[in-house]
């Protein structure tokens, strides 16, 4: 069984996918063709997306519909500032591959770079 | 007394002394693998030693103080406390304070794991967002739509992985590059750094205040840093990986630069310049034996050491036989040869461990 992490995922996409409000059987109906989920499951899952504030609902007769609250361009643009904003990179959640280098440096490991290019590239006799 | 001091001072050896020489010394760079089971192994060996030393304490200070405030016999005593219900209460102190460490190291960890998780889920609700991939090269990788170049991991349970490569990335590498870099986060996550890194972090809010064990979340960020890299290079080059991160590092000011690096012990100009010196030693020889052996000794010496006492009495059950049957072999005049030095030692029942113990003045 797929941890409600993926379902959250998935949730979010059929909703952005639709881009009209979406009511929770036709989440389930969608999300069934693929594997089975069971109503509550679809709606605690729905209900923490919506106190997270990604989804909004409106009354819709006797149920709820619900829509996202940014787009998926905001959400990533989001996300992304959150990845590159170095301060932020204390906690450990995500491992970044690189960081910062102050200019000196750069310019200094630039060279020894070219260096070793050069060096590799001499024919093996002459290094 | 003298166990509790051993573990107290071992402990200490290991927070104070050990932290010191695996940060500051030059062979982390070239096995930092090794480096890494050397520092998990210091720090559980830390905590058994504290909790070891706890336990051990519980029998001797109270044992000790009333024996000198009251003059009382140390035998008499033993039997005294050992079932009373008044000094249940100064019987546990440190127990309870092993307890209470435990529980907040327990709320701690559950609380940074929660946090941790949240901000994992909504980039994973990110990554499944985008389409998939057609390129080769990005098999098993998500592409997010970005001018900025980054590739980072997102940590998961199992099939929950997900490494993200933004299009300013993709345009930015070469594809051998871009290669290397991907091999790189998988390492992280075939390896499960965060997970160590998780559990540095909260050794260090519970310990941090006392500094012990002080560069240890630094360092663990830094040599799992470094152990990835050799395993994208062994692939792919020193030299794509080293001008990857070269091409993706932002250049800042210098201020900005230094305090980043003493925040995420991961200083891209000592893992560039190390990729080029290309002086790693192999994985081969004894070394990977040793370095085995010498992280379980610094792990389990405080197991060891609580164990030792009892050891010493093992088979005492036979000393006291061997003492009856001389006590009935005088009582007989016949010559027999006296027991072993066991018999100095007075075995009495413990309801409160349920153990026999040496009581040695």
């Amino acid at each position: 069984m797929r941890s409600f992490g993926e379902l959250e995922a998935d949730i979010m996409r059929l909703v952005w996918e639709r881009g009209e409000p979406v009511t929770v059987r036709s989440l389930v109906d969608t999300l069934n063709e693929s594997r089975t989920l069971a109503y509550t499951t679809v709606i605690t899952v729905t209900e923490r997306l919506r106190e997270k504030g990604l989804l909004t609902r409106t009354r819709f007769g006797k149920s709820y519909r619900y829509t996202a609250t940014i787009s998926a361009d905001d959400y990533s643009a989001r996300l992304m500032a959150q990845v590159l904003d170095a301060s932020d990179d204390r906690s450990g959640a995500l491992m970044r591959f690189a960081g910062q280098l102050n200019p000196t440096e750069a310019d200094a490991l630039r060279a020894a770079l070219a260096r070793d290019a050069a060096e590799t590239s001499k024919p093996a006799r002459q290094r | 007394m003298i166990l509790a001091t051993v573990l107290v001072a071992y402990a200490s050896f290991l927070g104070w002394v050990v932290d010191i020489f695996l940060t500051r010394s030059a062979w982390v760079t070239r096995s930092p693998r090794a480096a890494l089971h050397l520092w998990h192994a210091s720090v559980v060996g830390f905590l058994l030693g504290v909790a070891g030393s706890l336990v051990v304490v519980e029998h001797d200070v109270l044992e000790h103080s009333l024996m000198w405030l009251l003059h009382a016999d140390k035998g008499l005593l033993h039997l005294a406390y050992s079932g009373s219900n008044q000094v249940d209460e100064l019987w546990n102190v440190s127990i309870l304070l092993l307890a209470a460490t435990t529980t907040l190291f327990i709320c701690v960890a559950a609380k940074k794991i929660s946090t941790a998780g949240r901000e994992r889920s909504a980039h994973r609700v990110m990554a499944t967002m985008q389409p998939s991939q057609e390129s080769p090269n990005l098999n098993g990788v998500s592409l997010v739509d970005h001018a900025a170049a980054a590739v980072y991991c997102v940590p998961g349970r199992r099939g929950e992985n997900r490494i993200l490569v933004t299009s300013g990335a993709y345009s930015l590498l070469t594809p051998d590059q871009l290669s290397a870099v991907i091999e790189h986060e998988r390492t992280h996550l075939r390896h499960r750094h965060h997970g160590a890194i998780m559990f540095a972090d909260i050794v260090h809010t519970l310990l941090g205040w006392s500094g012990v064990l002080r560069h240890y979340p630094q360092q663990v960020r830094r040599l799992s840093e470094m152990v990835a890299d050799d395993c994208a290079a062994k692939r792919w080059g020193d030299r794509a990986v080293a001008t990857a991160l070269l091409k993706m590092c932002t250049v800042s000011t210098p201020e900005q630069g230094h305090n980043l690096v003493a925040m995420t012990g991961a200083d891209p100009a000592e893992r560039i310049r190390r990729l080029l010196a290309d002086s790693r030693s192999p994985n081969v020889g004894p070394f990977p034996r040793l370095v085995s052996v010498a992280a379980a000794t610094l792990a389990l010496f405080p197991l060891a050491a609580i164990l030792t006492p009892a050891a010493r009495i093992a088979g005492s059950v036979h000393a006291e036989q061997a003492a009856s049957e001389f006590a009935k072999a005088e009582s007989q005049n016949a010559p027999v040869k006296p027991p072993t030095r066991f018999d100095q030692i007075e075995i009495l029942p413990c309801a409160a461990c349920a153990s026999t113990w040496p009581l040695t003045t």
